[in-house]
């Protein structure tokens, strides 16, 4: 057999793998379901995330507050942060003025940020700031966290107070030596003081838990078991837009008695930079004790994802959008509204899960049951 | 027949020392093209225009001018530009004695590199691997340092803009 004769099956082959591998791909996308409709509770939802997902939390939660009762805050800034100061751009802004300011003076700032939301919302662009004043808040800033410093977390309490919240409505928890990381009770997590990837660490209670003790009233304690699977659903028909860094598929949790009978609430998890599905696999939306949660007090969580993007949209730690990278064109880019293009599709997915039961959900059920055996 | 290549001569440690080269460098031609695809001058000029504008809005411009005479209100804004100067200038010493730090470190890095060596790849191997240890250290420290100046940078602009605003009116 000659070299040309052995280049030539060289190619084909790998012509034929690169084929096969793409359908595989293209089929394994095919076959992510859609999300199902629940009939679920929309107007009890509440919203929580870590660093980019709390600032992402803030933003879902003001612009759509007519559907909200609460909001966790995990190490996370204020309502519009990047618009805090003018002469800086808002990637900067959200960099610096957002993470960790020089001295506690160029922090956040709270009054122009408070005027520019109330702005917002007579125009429409949000809904009433006073939907926030009955709400129930939780804000954790941890004592070692040098990623999103407490001087930040202290503005976005003042934030939420210059709107109305009273201060008997928001619990905020600057008492433990925590890196920047999302909390829970399990000794195979990080460290807690440490600030390291997947940033889910061990300070001996489960955070989940007590975001959604904050939000909901007469919460029981988390199950012992899931009655049902994590389900994981195509993400793409809910996004229309080509810069927008959010992944193919995102994830649900749906106890047992929420698919069939009852109306449940929702809760929106939404993970930070470098915690994704695509980076982290199933330790945020499945590893942070929000499901056993849900199990135990009829609740549907919801994970919506982002991925990391090098390029339009400038986003390579796969962060959420609090700076304006997901509208890369715009000098003034929307990352804050009802029409932002990371909040409405969330805000889709939601409006979804509150449809009416559908033959959809029956098999989504049925199609999930067999192929998803996660915790 | 048993066939012979180059990689069988090449000893596993330095064969892993230029792979660790290559994908150091793959990695910082990836962090380039971020920071390149980062600037964009035109979009933040009118950016930065565009939020002026909207500020200017919520100002009111006509007490600034009587309120720079007053003392109260110009002492404030001197305590907080100086305790911005304080700060930018413990970020500096700080950036300062890390250089410092990972200079003395580095010496000590290659001077023992090469202790107990067997051959002259080992040595090769060894010398690659503390010299890119050195050279991570080195470009953590620059990271640092740069984001301790756009931390100083938009502490000057935040002040200047904080200053107008406490002057000015509440709209």
């Amino acid at each position: 057999m000659n070299f040309t004769s052995i280049t030539a099956r060289l190619r084909t082959g790998i012509l034929l793998l690169a084929a096969l591998l793409t359908f595989t791909a293209v089929n394994a996308d095919a076959s992510t379901p859609r999300l199902a409709a629940y009939g679920a509770d929309i107007r009890h939802t509440s919203v929580s995330g870590l660093s980019s997902g709390a600032f992402m939390a803030s933003q879902l939660y003001v612009a759509f507050s007519h559907i909200m009762v609460g909001a966790g805050i995990v190490a996370g800034g204020p309502y519009l942060c990047a618009k805090s100061w003018s002469l800086n751009t808002l990637m900067f802004n959200a960099t610096t003025t957002c993470m960790h300011p020089l001295v506690k003076g160029v922090g956040p700032n709270t009054p122009l940020l408070v005027k520019l939301a109330a702005g917002l919302a007579e125009s429409g662009r949000i809904d009433s700031l006073d939907n926030l004043k009955d709400d129930k808040i939780y804000l954790f800033s941890g004592k070692n966290d040098r990623t999103v410093t407490t001087t930040v977390v202290d503005q976005t309490y003042a934030f939420f107070r210059a709107v109305g919240v009273p201060e008997a409505s928001m619990k905020y928890d600057r008492s433990v030596d925590a890196g920047h990381a999302f909390v829970t009770n399990n000794d195979a997590d990080s460290q807690c003081p440490v600030t390291k990837p997947p940033f889910v660490n061990d300070c001996d209670f489960e955070q989940s838990t007590v975001i959604l003790n904050q939000i909901y009233p007469d919460i029981k304690p988390p199950a012992k078991h899931l009655s049902s699977e994590i389900q994981a659903f195509d993400q793409s028909e809910f996004v229309d837009s080509d810069t927008i860094s959010m992944s193919h598929t995102a994830y649900v949790y749906v106890p047992a008695a929420c698919q069939t009978r009852k109306s449940c609430r929702i809760h929106v998890a939404l993970h930070g930079c470098k915690q994704g599905a695509a980076v982290i696999g199933d330790k945020y939306y499945g590893q942070t004790g929000y499901n056993k949660m849900a199990e135990a007090n009829d609740l549907i969580m919801l994970y919506p994802q982002v991925q990391p993007s090098a390029a339009s949209p400038l986003n390579p730690q796969g962060c959420w959008d609090f700076w304006g990278y997901s509208s890369p064109n715009d000098p003034d880019p929307d990352f804050f509204s009802h029409n932002a293009p990371q909040l409405r599709a969330i805000y889709k997915m939601i409006t979804r899960l509150a449809e009416p039961r559908s033959d959809l959900a029956k098999s989504t059920r049925e199609s999930h049951h067999d192929v998803y055996n996660l915790k | 027949m048993t066939s012979t290549t180059s990689n069988d001569s090449i000893d596993p440690n330095l064969a892993d020392a230029i792979k660790h080269w290559s994908e150091y460098s793959a990695e910082s031609a990836r962090n380039a093209l971020i920071l390149f695809e980062a600037i964009t001058p035109l979009k933040d000029a009118l950016q930065v225009g565009d939020q002026v504008v909207e500020a200017m809005k919520q100002t009111n411009w006509r007490p600034v001018t009587t309120k720079l005479g007053d003392p109260a209100a110009f002492s404030d804004a001197c305590k907080e530009l100086a305790e911005i100067q304080m700060a930018a200038l413990s970020k500096w010493y700080e950036g300062y004695l890390q250089y410092l730090k990972t200079t003395q470190q580095s010496s000590e890095q290659l001077g023992t590199a090469l202790r107990g060596v067997g051959s002259p790849q080992q040595a090769l191997a060894a010398y690659l691997e503390a010299s890119l240890a050195i050279m991570k250290q080195y470009q953590a420290d620059t990271s640092k340092q740069a984001s301790s100046i756009s931390e100083i940078q938009a502490a000057y602009k935040a002040w200047f803009q904080k200053t107008l605003q406490n002057f000015s009116w509440k709209s």
